[in-house]
């Protein structure tokens, strides 16, 4: 058998009898729980905990005792129903004094707001955490469209450094420096956000700053997270492309199901690396390790990171094609980069919280 | 630590892995030409035979003409041997007139040097246009250093084009016709990814782009990549060069007679395939670099530097099984001066197939293979170039680039480039 109990927030829990008058954690909400005992508190109390529909019947006679554990009794937070007739089937409880004093009723429970500087607790609370990190992202935006954008127009330049002395091409190429910083200082910011996901931070914004190191060091281990897998996706995928000819209906599955496979194995490399703390994470078997742990949300996340990166792709594509034709190119790519980091950060934030309950609830 | 439940996610990713497996698997793959030798003696019969009108060869239709070019396949191609390509006294000249009201259509098609009835002259196109039978490359292109008649073009109506094309060689054509489609738009995508998605309308890049014919395939053969297969290539050639009607492909109408109607076709499938195979068979061009020595270095150093100057963006060494071709077969613009609008467009139903507005530009041509170039003077699309270097010199448009980084070479390095492509020789 199994002790059922409510936590403050609203889940209802269930726990093993081996657990009975322990502590746990709320996977929803993160916050501490006592499971309470089998054995009847008090002589002439209810033998055991109450399920919650009987909870519910007996809220304003069954007497607080100083023996269940702590103050988490369902009878404070549990859902308020006024039904009458349920009150009435209940046969009332029998106090040690019949002049006692009825207990006051508990207090109706409050609803639970998300607050500024709180874990979140639902999917549509992660949203809030891109928002608040609106002007990181237009500056990254606006320096990724800049660097795209020249990047892209200065190519067929380059080519002519093929004819050059090898040192006037060597400083010529300096400047795919830029992009390659640029780049990884982006990288570096999603890194932070998913770290601080995964470690339940959520008073400040996480970003690397004016730390260059910190940025190169986060463009590294995105590098090598990359390296350690999704490359032989990714290519796979390129060659595909490359040399299937005009793409059927199915061509276009196969691209789009390996285009979850690789997004979503680099997301969950990431992650894993985010929680040990080290590249030790990257080794396979702890990857499969994380994505058994977050179970469904696993598939969730990959196909969404999959879903915006096609997308996002699709759209930045068309506005560099549309940089070699005019201005509107440009605010297209802008477009494609601003919205692109807004719905990484919404992911790699969600992604990290649920990383976050996932090591909490670790057996 | 056991994980039992490992087994499962390694059946994922090979279940996730395994559609493009299967995929694969089913890609067409080279397409087969059946070598029969039988086929390939009717059709040299038919490649070498001289064409009259009320041939025996053709007993339904009326033989060679009304109008043609030549009386026979190898009277154009046979540079430096039978299969090869032409002079300048073989050119083909076409023309495009562009609609000057609204709800004209643009005309275009082939003025044809020779008639057996229904001569036609340039003054047919259009009766701004002299009364020309034969005009001459110097007629029509300004600034040709020859003698061989004054420039006419100035004088022609704004909306009026002409242009010549020269006979290609038709060495390694069952390479080209084998390859699998995907080959060709592969090398596209390769090229616009390579040049950081320059548009292939631009001339900033050498991007090229396939030629879509109306029905979906890719082109291949033709100076505009009209043809799709070599079978339709033949096909075209026949009806529009020599006046043979066939089942492919039926024969021009003189421009002084729209309403001539053949009494029936001059060759039937089986003579069309002969040909076909034939051509099939003529083997494709080699890379003689010589033995060991000073012409071998400077050879190896000239393929180096075509390679780092340019060249080999659209004149690409391989493409995917085809050794040495030095072409992507891609349409690429080559600037206002080498412009030449014009094709097969004659009715009935016209080769190239293209849908009006989707078809090549006026200034785009396919990259010609280089293989066997050094045996198949003049060059470019109308045989304007009498040498290599000027050839080179030429380029324009997306080709301007690499024509201007082999301006800057060295005496030397250019004679380099020029031996290596010396080396690329006729079978």
């Amino acid at each position: 058998m199994s002790i059922k109990f409510v936590c403050s927030c609203g889940k209802r829990l269930r726990a093993r009898d081996e657990m009975a008058s322990r502590r746990s954690v709320c996977p929803r909400c993160g916050a501490l729980v006592g499971i309470p005992s089998r054995e009847a508190p008090a002589r002439g109390a209810p033998a055991g905990p109450l399920s919650p529909a009987e909870r519910v019947r007996s809220r304003r006679v069954v007497p607080r005792t100083d023996s269940f554990p702590g103050e988490l009794v369902v009878a404070d937070l549990a859902p308020v129903s006024q039904a009458a007739d349920a009150l009435a089937a209940v046969p009332p409880a029998v106090p040690l004094n019949p002049d006692a004093v009825e207990p006051p009723a508990p207090p109706r429970p409050k609803r639970t707001y998300f607050r500024r500087g709180q874990l979140e607790t639902w999917w549509f609370h992660c949203l809030l955490y891109p928002m608040r990190a609106f002007v990181l992202i237009l500056g990254l935006a606006v320096g990724l469209t800049l660097v795209t954008g020249a990047t892209v127009l200065l190519i067929p330049e380059l080519f002519e450094l093929r004819t050059q002395p090898w040192w006037h091409a060597a400083i010529c190429s300096a400047y795919l420096v830029i992009p390659l910083v640029a780049g990884g200082y982006a990288c570096a910011a999603l890194d932070c956000v998913l770290a601080a996901g995964i470690t339940g931070q959520a008073a400040y914004l996480a970003w690397p700053g004016r730390n260059i190191g910190e940025a190169l060091a986060g463009s590294g281990r995105w590098l090598i997270c990359f390296l350690a897998g999704p490359v032989f996706l990714v290519a796979v995928i390129v060659a595909f492309w490359m040399y299937c000819g005009d793409l059927l209906l199915f061509d276009w599955f196969i691209v789009a199901e390996l285009g979850v496979v690789t997004v979503g194995y680099w997301l969950f490399v990431l992650a894993s690396v985010g929680m040990s703390g080290g590249l030790t994470g990257v080794h396979p078997f702890q990857v499969i390790d994380l994505v058994h742990r977050l179970g469904y949300r696993s598939a969730v996340v990959a196909v969404l990171a999959a879903a915006f990166a096609g997308a996002h792709a699709w759209l930045g594509l068309t506005a560099l094609d549309g940089v070699h034709r005019g201005a509107s190119g440009w605010v297209w790519l802008f477009a494609a980069w601003f919205s692109a980091l807004f719905w990484a950060v919404f992911i790699f934030r969600l992604l990290g919280v649920w990383c976050h309950r996932a090591r909490i609830c670790r057996p | 630590m056991k994980r039992p439940y490992l087994v499962w996610y390694v059946l994922a990713l090979v279940l996730a892995l395994a559609p493009a497996g299967f995929r694969v698997l089913l890609w067409p793959g080279l397409k087969q030409h059946a070598a029969d030798a039988a086929m390939v003696r009717a059709g040299e019969t038919l490649f070498t035979h001289v064409w009259k009108e009320k041939d025996a060869l053709s007993p339904s239709g009326d033989g060679l003409g009304p109008v043609y070019n030549a009386t026979s396949c190898v009277a154009c191609h046979r540079q430096p041997a039978i299969g090869g390509s032409g002079g300048l006294q073989h050119n083909v000249t076409t023309f495009v007139v562009k609609p000057q009201k609204p709800g004209d259509k643009t005309r275009e098609g082939v003025v044809h040097a020779f008639a057996t009835r229904f001569q036609e002259t340039l003054a047919q196109v259009d009766a701004m246009l002299p009364p020309v039978a034969r005009p001459t490359l110097a007629q029509l292109v300004a600034g040709l250093p020859r003698a061989d008649g004054h420039c006419l073009a100035p004088s022609f109506p704004r909306n009026v084009h002409v242009s010549q094309r020269n006979t290609p060689a038709l060495y390694g054509a069952r390479l080209i016709d084998e390859l699998p489609e995907r080959v060709i738009i592969g090398r596209e995508r390769l090229e616009q990814i390579k040049f950081g998605l320059q548009p292939a309308q631009g001339e900033n890049a050498p991007v090229g782009r396939v030629n879509r014919l109306a029905n979906g395939k890719v082109g291949r053969f033709g100076w505009k990549a009209q043809s799709a297969s070599l079978s339709d290539f033949v096909q075209a050639a026949c009806a529009n060069e020599l006046g043979l009607g066939n089942p492919g492909q039926a024969q021009p109408r003189p421009l002084s007679a729209p309403n001539y109607q053949p009494p029936g076709l001059d060759l039937t499938q089986e003579q069309c395939d002969q040909l076909t195979a034939f051509c099939a068979s003529l083997p494709a061009p080699v890379e003689r670099l010589g033995s060991p020595g000073f012409g071998r270095k400077m050879a190896e150093e000239g393929k180096s530097l075509f390679a780092a100057v340019g060249c080999a963006d659209c004149h690409t060494p391989d493409l995917g099984p085809i050794q040495g071709i030095y072409s992507d077969l891609l349409l690429h613009r080559m600037g206002q001066t080498l412009e030449g609008g014009g094709s097969y467009g004659a009715p009935p139903p016209p080769v190239p197939d293209v849908s009006p507005g989707e078809g090549p530009l006026p200034d785009e041509w396919r990259t010609p293979p280089l293989w066997g170039v050094a045996d198949s003077p003049p060059y470019l699309h109308d045989g304007r170039a009498q040498t290599l270097e000027e050839a080179i010199r030429l380029h324009a448009g997306q080709a301007k680039r690499a024509a201007d980084m082999f301006g800057k070479l060295t005496t030397g390095e250019k004679n380099e480039l020029i031996a290596f492509l010396q080396t690329l020789r006729a079978p």
